[in-house]
């Protein structure tokens, strides 16, 4: 009597520390999926930044890749960042993260075009594309890059 | 055989394979790295986004002249160059001297400022135009490379141009 009950207490501690591991191992593989996820949601967003039509470089409708067009970008990061409708807008595609454009040459310059940081956020992806910035004014292309930083 | 006895072996059997079932978990599982998407997706793409827009991008300083431009002025008039750059300032240069120093500026300013190593090569099958480097760890893991031929003198020579992204 006293051996059964000694082999099911150690029988019942050897199911309670299997529980305990399983339950690790699927927090680990949970976390490494929510990454996964969250790497293809920077992936996605940052092509959705790079190619959206509003700010694309374009002559008689033919869109050019990897070019942004300064006179749209400055249009276009004073309203999204200080008109709420179209903040709001864009919150729905790009939720929280933060695209700005970085330009390197000829000379330095910065345009915040959305912002939305959360306050505790956990993880943070950048992406960085390089891109053209077509200056129509002086019909000159500038070397920038665009970086799009997403928070969870 | 004593019956505890033969208790006691059937219960190391399961711990046996208990343990082994945790160790094969252990590996397959928690040792898992995630998937580096983002990483492949940058990496391809990087490299050969660098060189495009590089080569697209337009200098004040040479008259409004793109680097690709540049670039074939250097190889056709190799050393010398043609295009005179800052001209009557005191930051006079050749465009040969110029393209170097803007492609090492640029890059620098963004591959490097990242801390990603990299290796840019331009040549003909004559010669060697430019070399830039900046080596870190990751180079010697591997290498994505980006190509951008630019044609010369009427398409008769090519200049080659590569862009080596180590990690």
């Amino acid at each position: 009597m006293g051996e059964s009950i000694a082999v099911l207490i150690i029988f019942f501690i050897i199911v309670v520390i299997g529980f305990v591991f399983y339950m690790n191992v699927l927090n680990a593989s949970s976390e490494i999926e929510k990454e996964e996820n969250l790497q293809l949601k920077a992936i996605e967003i940052a092509q959705m930044a790079s190619f959206l039509p509003e700010l694309q470089c374009s002559q008689d409708n033919v869109r050019r890749e990897n070019c942004i067009d300064l006179l749209k970008l400055e249009a276009a990061e004073g309203l999204i960042r200080k008109n709420s409708i179209y903040h709001m807008y864009y919150n729905d595609i790009f939720e929280s993260s933060n695209i700005s454009i970085e330009q390197k040459f000829p000379t330095n310059k910065r345009w915040i075009l959305y912002e939305n940081i959360p306050e505790n956020y956990t993880n943070k992806i950048s992406t960085f594309i390089p891109i053209s910035i077509f200056d129509e004014k002086n019909e000159q292309y500038n070397f920038a890059i665009l970086s799009v930083k997403v928070y969870k | 055989m004593k019956k505890a006895q033969t208790e006691i072996m059937g219960l190391l059997v399961i711990i046996i394979l208990l343990s082994f079932i945790m160790l094969f978990a252990l590996k397959f599982i928690i040792l898992k790295q995630p998937a580096e998407y983002k990483k492949e997706f940058t990496q391809t793409e990087l490299a050969s986004n660098i060189l495009s827009t590089l080569f697209r991008t337009t200098s004040q300083e040479c008259g409004g002249l793109s680097f690709a431009q540049l670039y074939q002025d250097c190889t056709e008039n190799w050393n010398t160059g043609s295009i005179i750059c800052n001209k009557g300032t005191l930051n006079e240069t050749n465009s040969c001297n110029y393209t170097a120093e803007k492609t090492k500026t640029i890059l620098d300013e963004t591959l490097k400022k990242w801390n990603i190593g990299y290796e840019f090569y331009a040549y003909t099958n004559q010669r060697k135009i430019i070399e830039i480097k900046y080596k870190n760890k990751a180079c010697a893991i591997g290498k994505t490379q980006g190509n951008y031929p630019i044609q010369v003198g009427a398409g008769a020579t090519t200049l080659y141009t590569i862009l080596n992204i180590c990690g």
